[in-house]
């Protein structure tokens, strides 16, 4: 197999000594040598500047420079191939010198033979070769190395190295933020600082059986378990372990990340969740005591009834009278479970919605008729107010009845004398309905009462106060519904004039303006 | 007399339907669907008012039997209700109930103009 010629520059004034030296590698069996004279110092700076040689030989005593001269330049401008310092005498301290400088050898010219120079050269070749790899090496461990740190100085999570002793030998900033030490307080000091005290002698048997058998428990796995920070509190921590072994001994590797905020994200989402559990609970449990309450009063109310039709003629005035009062209460009563429940379904979300297409002025109608008949002789009047014409909506008829009937029974409550109107307001230009106004004329709520209002039970405050009854659960009922529908309750509201409840059913045509 | 069934199992609301009713119309009382079922095959009322929340067969179901049974499907049937929302007439009429009554029956006279509905006088 032909080899590759070695590419040789031999820079030498003397024409005797280049000559033999060509002969000498010439007589060399198996090798070429492609040989390149250059006659001087400067003629070999030149030469070397193209870098196209393998090996440089050199002659210490040139007649316009010395072969450390050139040994110098050759580091100046980082002069890769190997340099042969060639002397006419051997001089201890000019070859310490050279080999210093980087040299590659430094022979004496009178005691070469072609093996030695052949020798020499290829030493110097492989030499040369080791070192720049090792030199590639070392490059490459060093941006590794700068990888390495780079990714894990900027890791959010604490990375931790610790050797099998079990002493810290690396500290990343994560670890600082997370622990509160600084690299230089916890480099080589023992893992046991980082961990609250119960779990250390479980770490101390766990690294013992390390070192003695090789083996880890939790090694490779992810566990939580609480941290120990400079500042002594304690916090849950999520750790992933990993060992690597080398020449020098098993290390470790941990990744430890601060869970605070996802326990407490966890405890929260279960606190809601037992909270949402408890008030289904809580609604079941009100719809079937519901029921049980409803029963006998459905027979009180029903007996009570049949008394006061009186068919035997035996009851005088005042005992009809005194039946009418448990009559009464007992329809209260029927009322206030009722709205209870309503409003035990509503926080169940069992309300279910059936929507259809709907006349809003139908409903106004019907609800109007079904109250003049109950107002008859009374000194309120109620009354409704509607364009011509209004657009049918997509709605849940019954629901939406539900809340203007609560909202006018609501008004009559507050009401002693005066009106009480049901207004429709709808979009000039296209009919379609913007809110249902339910206004009355009665005593009106106070400014600090208003934002209450709509609160489960606020209105039981008042009863004790000895102002108009009922359950306080019609407006958080109705509130409640018409959200169901998408809608909102509003309230406004002037002491001693009145208030008006507006269910809107289109808040964004609500905002405008609407031209008189 | 014309006969109306009456079904609940609570003994107090059979007597109110039964003071309300008894002048004008024979009663025949039952607590539960079953042995309501068996009592119309021995004698067909001309209505049945019929209590939606029984607790073995609920009055849903016991409708849906009458219906499907050939001698029994067209009786008239009313449902007692104490589910007294807005929208349950409408909903109870859908599963197959010919009408609606609320309790408690606040007033007498709907239920008579109920139960003419469906008898003729």
């Amino acid at each position: 197999m032909l080899q590759q010629a070695i590419r040789v520059l031999l820079i030498e004034d003397q024409e005797a000594d280049y000559l033999l030296t060509r002969r000498m590698l010439s007589t060399v069996e198996g090798r070429v040598f492609d040989l390149e004279w250059a006659r001087s110092y400067h003629a070999g700076l030149d030469a070397i500047q193209r870098r196209v040689h393998d090996v440089c030989l050199v002659d210490y005593e040139l007649h316009d420079g010395t072969g450390l001269d050139l040994l110098k330049e050759c580091v100046a401008i980082d002069y890769q191939s190997p340099l042969i310092l060639l002397t006419g005498y051997s001089d201890y301290h000019i070859d310490m010198e050279a080999m210093q400088l980087g040299a590659a050898d430094f022979l004496v010219k009178d005691h070469l033979t072609p093996s030695l120079l052949e020798r020499a050269i290829r030493y110097a070749i492989e030499q040369s070769r080791t070192m720049h790899e090792l030199r590639r090496q070392g490059e490459e461990l060093r941006a590794s190395e700068l990888r390495f740190r780079s990714v894990v100085q900027s890791a959010n999570d604490a990375i931790v190295l610790a050797d099998d002793q079990g002493k810290i030998i690396f500290w990343n900033h994560g670890a600082e933020r997370i622990f509160g030490y600084s690299e230089d307080e916890v480099l080589n000091a023992p893992l046991e600082v980082l961990m609250p005290p119960h779990y250390r002698e479980a770490h101390r048997l766990g690294l013992q059986r390390l070192r003695s058998t090789g083996k880890a428990k939790l090694i490779g796995r992810t566990l939580e378990m609480e941290g120990l920070r400079k500042d002594g509190s304690e916090f849950p921590l999520e750790l992933s372990l990993a060992t690597w072994i080398t020449a020098e001994g098993t290390f470790f590797t941990g990744i430890l990340r601060d869970i605070s905020d996802r326990r407490r994200a966890d405890d929260l989402r279960r606190a809601k969740e037992e909270a949402e559990q408890a008030t289904r609970a809580k609604s079941q449990f009100v719809a079937g005591i519901s029921h049980e309450l409803r029963t006998p009063l459905h027979a009180i109310i029903g007996f009570t009834s049949i008394l006061l039709q009186n068919k035997s003629g035996n009851l005088n005035q005042r005992d009809t009278d005194l039946l009418q009062r448990v009559l009464i209460n007992a329809r209260d009563q029927l009322g206030l479970i009722d709205s209870i429940l309503d409003l035990s379904k509503v926080e169940a979300g069992k309300l279910e919605m059936q929507t259809a297409v709907v006349r809003i002025d139908q409903i106004v109608h019907e609800i109007v008729e079904q109250f003049e008949v109950n107002l008859a002789g009374s000194a309120v009047k109620i009354h409704a107010r509607m364009p011509v014409r209004i657009e049918p909506i997509q709605t849940d008829a019954a629901r939406l009845k539900q809340v203007v009937i609560n909202l006018v029974e609501n008004a009559l409550k507050f009401t002693e004398q005066g009106m009480v109107s049901i207004e429709v307001v709808v979009n000039p230009s296209n009919s379609k309905p913007i809110r249902i106004d339910v206004t009355d004329t009665g005593i009106g709520i106070p400014a600090r009462q208003l934002k209450r209002i709509f609160e489960p039970f606020h209105r039981l405050e008042r009863v004790q106060e000895g102002t108009p009854g009922g359950t306080g659960l019609g407006l958080s009922i109705s509130r409640s519904i018409c959200e169901m529908l998408g809608y909102d309750l509003t309230v406004k509201s002037e002491p001693g004039r009145g208030s008006t409840f507006s269910i809107v059913v289109d808040r964004e045509a609500n905002r405008l303006p609407i031209p008189a | 007399m014309r006969k109306i069934a009456v079904v609940d199992d609570n003994a107090d609301n059979r007597l109110i339907i039964r003071t309300i009713l008894e002048d004008q119309y024979e009663i025949m009382e039952f607590s539960g669907g079953i042995e309501a079922i068996e009592g119309f095959k021995k004698t067909m009322p001309d209505v049945v008012i019929l209590d939606i929340s029984l607790p073995e067969m609920d009055g849903t179901e016991i409708l849906r039997r009458i219906r499907d049974d050939a001698v029994l499907r067209d009786l008239p049937v009313i449902a007692l209700t104490a589910h007294a929302m807005v929208g349950d007439r409408e909903k109870y009429l859908s599963v197959g109930f010919n009408d609606y009554v609320a309790k408690p029956i606040l007033d007498m006279s709907i239920l008579f103009s109920t139960i003419q509905r469906w008898i003729p006088a």
